[in-house]
């Protein structure tokens, strides 16, 4: 099994919840990050490499120091994609990505500065004339 | 919850290194001016609020979205 990915300040809102693995669907670009301690709670997630536009959003230094630092392409990043029974409506929150070490199994939610990035963004305009997965 | 009572350009010190200063008030609006060590993180509420409650819109409870998850990778199916 593989090494959970500590946030050490959890969550935004699950404060209580620090430990979490990822798991991949295999058949889409669909990441499940489970939560360790409450076996209920997860989050759908989704690398921005299948959006057409790059996303490059302003994440602030001290949140790479925050997880000890290093080269950019020691990070990966994940967004929070907010589901409903209506493709139109589905969501994903550019805003706040989740940054991740892979390496030293650490994580943090990011909150982006400015208004360029919204919370909730439709991935369907997102991923349209993008790449598949 | 402490409160204080200032006047615009009188400031709140705290924790030695924390300076919230009344630059303004002016029609039912303060601005307020904050000189903090750089690892702190200085955010409006309401930006804070807004992302716990995405956060929360955006966690699925395994059993009750599987409906919505198939919505979702369908619309990943290209």
């Amino acid at each position: 099994m593989q090494k959970p990915i500590f946030f050490k300040k959890g969550i935004l809102g699950f404060d209580d919840y620090k430990e979490y693995v990822i798991v991949r669907d295999e058949e889409n670009c669909l990441y499940y990050l489970q939560s360790i301690d409450n076996p209920n709670l997860e989050f759908i997630i989704i690398s921005p490499h299948v959006f057409k536009k790059p996303y490059n959003p302003k994440i602030s230094e001290l949140y790479f120091e925050e997880l000890g630092g290093g080269a950019d392409d020691e990070f990966v990043v994940y967004l929070m994609v907010r589901t409903s029974g209506k493709s139109e409506e589905i969501t994903v929150n550019l805003q706040a990505p989740l940054l991740i070490h892979l390496d030293r199994r650490q994580g943090v939610q990011v909150i982006v500065d400015g208004d360029e990035y919204g919370m909730r963004e439709s991935l369907r305009v997102l991923i349209e004339g993008g790449d598949s997965c | 919850m402490l409160a204080l009572t200032r006047k615009s350009g009188e400031s709140i010190v705290i924790n030695d290194n924390i300076v919230i200063e009344i630059l303004a008030v002016q029609d039912g609006r303060v601005k307020v001016g904050l000189a903090a060590p750089r690892e702190m993180r200085i955010l409006r509420k309401e930006v804070y609020d807004a992302i716990q409650e995405t956060n929360k819109e955006s966690a699925t409870l395994k059993t009750d979205k599987e409906q919505e998850v198939n919505v979702l990778k369908q619309l990943l199916k290209k």
